[in-house]
């Protein structure tokens, strides 16, 4: 297997899924697929592009609990779900990014995070809550659903 | 008569996903279409969905940082120091090493062999001069002695 021309297809949405998932400015981001591409490399060449993917993503995950990196402040006209999903634990985050985001299906999800695919199922439902939640708080009365209760 | 399962956040969440099978997908959107409850939290996180899409796909469209790039492995420029190489590649990294360990075996051991005589040698004649030494020392002895 060609590594080199699989990373290079593969780097634009490991550099969307490290930003979005640690919330750095895009310069810190690249530092994080920079170090997720030193870790990953340094194993046997992987089987696949799926699985090399897969492998760096939960790479990105584990630097971004590792390193807890500062927490940028949103500007005032940000979006109250820009700070809501800041305040997500990261492996929630990651759950919902996979999924809403890079279009994982839950399986491939389950499989980046090391987890079951009912766990991945309890973190999408809770990060969407929370969310939900952040909303409400941020803007009283946007949403008509007072029966949702942040699930942790 | 036909008993519905309840439906549970995280089914509801799979509903949106497409990730349930056809048949419980179908039962899901009966029960939703009548559920004031269930339509409201589709409709938020359907708008949550969208917003985190808007928010992050066009990250795609920005061009890689040459950082990244030179990072790659490439074939003549290895950018970490373990390198990823294909198994043909090692098999034949792994001959020549071989080959390399056995000619600095071999320098190593004629080198042992060679600081080893030396070192003899020089033991040898220090030992030949001790006894000299203590031969003339010994020698104004008896002579004091006799």
């Amino acid at each position: 297997m060609s590594t080199a021309p699989s990373l290079s297809v593969l780097l634009p949405s490991l550099r969307r899924f490290a930003t979005a998932l640690s919330g750095v400015p895009k310069g810190r981001a690249d530092e994080l697929v920079l170090r997720a591409l030193h870790s990953v490399l340094r194993e046997p060449p992987a089987e696949s592009e799926a699985v090399l993917c897969r492998k760096l993503r939960a790479s990105l995950t584990s630097l971004t609990q590792i390193r807890a990196l500062p927490r940028p402040t949103p500007s005032a006209q940000a979006h109250p779900w820009e700070a809501a999903l800041l305040d997500l634990p990261v492996a929630h985050r990651a759950a919902l990014i996979l999924v809403s985001v890079e279009g994982c299906s839950y399986d491939e999800a389950a499989q980046t995070l090391g987890i079951s695919r009912a766990v991945l199922m309890g973190r999408l439902t809770a990060a969407r809550h929370m969310l939900t939640n952040s909303l409400e708080d941020a803007r009283p009365g946007a949403i008509h659903a007072p029966h949702l209760r942040l699930v942790k | 008569m036909t008993v519905m399962r309840k439906i549970s956040d995280a089914e509801l969440c799979a509903f949106l996903d497409e990730e349930l099978p056809p048949a419980r997908a179908a039962e899901v959107a009966a029960i939703a279409q009548c559920n004031g409850e269930m339509q409201s939290k589709l409709k938020i996180w359907r708008a949550q969905d969208q917003w985190l899409r808007a928010t992050f796909a066009p990250l795609v469209h920005e061009p890689v940082p040459d950082l990244l790039i030179q990072a790659l492995p490439t074939d003549r420029a290895p950018p970490f120091p373990h390198r990823v190489e294909s198994l043909p590649a090692l098999a034949n990294r792994h001959d020549e090493t071989l080959m390399w360990k056995m000619i600095s075996l071999t320098l190593g051991v004629l080198l042992f062999a060679t600081v080893l005589y030396a070192s003899g040698l020089v033991h040898g004649t220090a030992h030949k001069q001790t006894i000299t030494i203590d031969k003339k020392q010994d020698q104004p002895r008896s002579l004091r002695g006799s």
